[in-house]
């Protein structure tokens, strides 16, 4: 009998320790912090300049480590297919977009979409494999003059705002105006070489040297600078460490304070509430001394009137 | 006998303290359609901007922008995780080029024409509503609709209050903690943005990944009675990198997220 109910006990233990282990583990808050690469990022700041090349050159990175990681994410093939085919590369594009159907078939009616508008007459070819990915500079920068396709996007970068605030760049754009005359460039002309007067009688020794004085001297006061930064840092930091402790302290002082008010409030309350205690205990005893008294009076009273009676 | 007793009271209690809305209540018509194909699209941002008068203005703008941005690319990783059908970014941003229709339109319109062209069985709609700062917390409120395109109910409804404490300098920028320190480096991001992008990052990966693994996969309803999230939460990531998450009532969701300033 006590071996059985030992086995049940046992069986008892062993079979509510599997059902909490298996319901503890799926209520576990588990801290997860993705590590996968974060091209898509930069692919996302490109991508903002129309640098469409920058973009299919850094999906391509991406598969290409996915790869090697056997970490391939759905729709980056078909990504990296739409970037191709709007660079005017629709054999490769239509390869790719075979490769994601091969691998998710559940992507079949997005890719067949996707294929008749970006590969047109090629997507009847379903069977075509990509062979290796177009991540060589040279090669993609020859997409870049691809005028196959009047349709497409430009495809080179826009880097007209990069100019805006660049003097040199401003420089050339005067001086390849073809509406200026002659006599205004070689005014200009002029005016550069006057100021280079000084630096032309002095030798090519010379002028190294004062270069890299100067470089040296720019070197020291940037050095200089910075420590006076950092020193500023520092003191500003320790001031406010300084200005932290101290309120801290006062903080703590007035609260020790505040305790000690505290609790010789709670000691004075006490104190009277015991006293109040004290006072009515002796109040109703004198009453009941008094009660006494009377009950006491009225017997002999009693007593009296019944012997003044007999 | 009585140890035994012992132990069933502390495992009983121990289990009911983890108790939560189970998923297959939470996702019972994910789990009757059975959706393959999701399509995240383009992130509503409701966030208020500020008006350009100063340099901080204009950074701070810049901030919200890209961790919008940096929500929708984020989106896709998770649910790919479960096994669905993930339509990468780039795709998606070319049919969101074709949509006429506003997001809010397209929630409560018809979206089975998504299902006819491109095969798309649910719509993943991530909306920011807010960015706010309390003491040393940055906060975002966001909502997650999973909108299915066959029978157009909603399969997936969550209100999430996103926050992460941010140690501050003297000078009120953040200081780098350790978490995202070398993503900020990564990115070439400036710290403050970068602490925005790893929130809403983090965010994105905690709700989606809660998602009912798909039929596609041996797995599909296994996790029936597995935790689902609430309808409202808060997710809050600490200083030394654990989650706490609290269980919050719609009515103080919609008071701090559409009433306070």
């Amino acid at each position: 009998m006590t071996i059985n109910r030992i086995k049940i006990g046992r069986i008892a233990i062993l079979v509510t320790l599997a059902f909490a282990s298996l319901s503890l583990s799926s209520c576990r808050e588990e801290n997860y912090l993705a590590n996968e690469s974060r091209s898509l990022m930069l692919y996302q700041k490109n991508n903002t300049n129309g640098n469409l090349l920058a973009l299919a050159k850094s999906q391509a990175e991406t598969i290409g480590r996915a790869k090697k990681n056997k970490d391939l994410h759905p729709g980056t093939c078909a990504d990296y297919a739409v970037s191709l085919a709007k660079l005017g590369l629709l054999e490769d594009a239509n390869k790719w977009f075979n490769k994601e159907r091969t691998l998710y078939p559940a992507s079949a009616k997005f890719v067949d979409a996707m294929k008749a508008k970006y590969v047109g007459s090629l997507a009847a070819d379903t069977v075509s494999m990509p062979s290796s990915l177009k991540t060589d500079d040279k090669l993609l920068a020859s997409f870049m003059f691809n005028d196959a396709d009047e349709s497409l996007e430009p495809i080179l970068p826009d880097v007209s705002d990069e100019f805006d605030d660049d003097p040199a760049a401003i420089e050339v754009a005067v001086s390849q105006n073809p509406e200026m005359s002659a006599k205004e460039v070689a005014a200009l002309e002029r005016g550069k070489n006057a100021k280079t007067d000084e630096e032309r009688a002095m030798s090519a020794e010379e002028r190294a040297k004062a270069k890299k004085q100067a470089q040296k001297e720019k070197e020291k006061a940037k050095k200089k600078a910075q420590k006076e930064k950092e020193k500023a840092k520092k003191q500003a930091q320790k001031e406010k460490e300084a200005a932290r402790k101290q309120a801290q302290k006062e903080k703590e002082a007035a609260r020790k304070q505040a305790a000690a008010e505290k609790a010789a409030a709670k000691e004075k309350a006490a104190k009277e509430k015991e006293e109040a205690r004290a006072k009515a205990a002796e109040e109703r005893q004198r009453q009941r001394e008094a009660a006494a008294l009377e009950r006491e009076r009225e017997r002999a009273e009693r007593a009296a009137a019944k012997k003044n009676k007999q | 006998m009585r140890r035994t007793i012992l132990i069933l009271v502390i495992l009983s209690s121990a289990v009911l303290s983890c108790k939560g809305p189970q998923k297959a209540v939470s996702y019972n018509d994910l789990y009757s359609e059975k959706p393959l194909t999701i399509y995240v699209a383009p992130i509503t941002d409701n966030a208020e901007r500020r008006v350009v008068k100063y340099p901080g203005d204009t950074k701070y703008n810049n901030e919200i922008d890209l961790a919008a941005k940096y929500m929708f690319q984020t989106a896709q990783k998770p649910i790919a995780r479960q096994g669905y059908y993930v339509i990468g970014p780039a795709a998606s941003m070319q049919i969101a080029s074709e949509e006429t229709r506003s997001q809010e339109k397209m929630m409560i319109g018809d979206l089975k024409s998504y299902k006819n062209v491109y095969g798309i069985d649910a719509i993943l709609f991530p909306i920011i509503h807010k960015w706010a700062k309390e003491q040393d917390e940055w906060i975002v409120y966001v909502e997650y609709v999973l909108v299915s395109t066959t029978s157009n109910s909603e399969l997936m409804h969550v209100w999430v209050r996103g926050s992460k404490l941010v140690q501050l300098n003297f000078k009120g920028e953040p200081q780098t903690s350790k978490f995202d320190a070398e993503f900020a480096a990564d990115m070439e991001l400036s710290n403050a943005s970068a602490q925005r992008c790893f929130l809403v990052e983090q965010v994105n990966d905690y709700v989606l990944r809660n998602l009912p693994t798909s039929s596609d996969r041996r797995q599909f309803e296994e996790d029936r009675y597995f935790k689902a999230h609430p309808s409202y939460f808060s997710y809050y990531f600490s200083e030394d990198g654990t989650i706490q998450i609290e269980k919050i009532t719609m009515e103080q969701y919609e008071q701090e997220c559409f009433v306070n300033d």
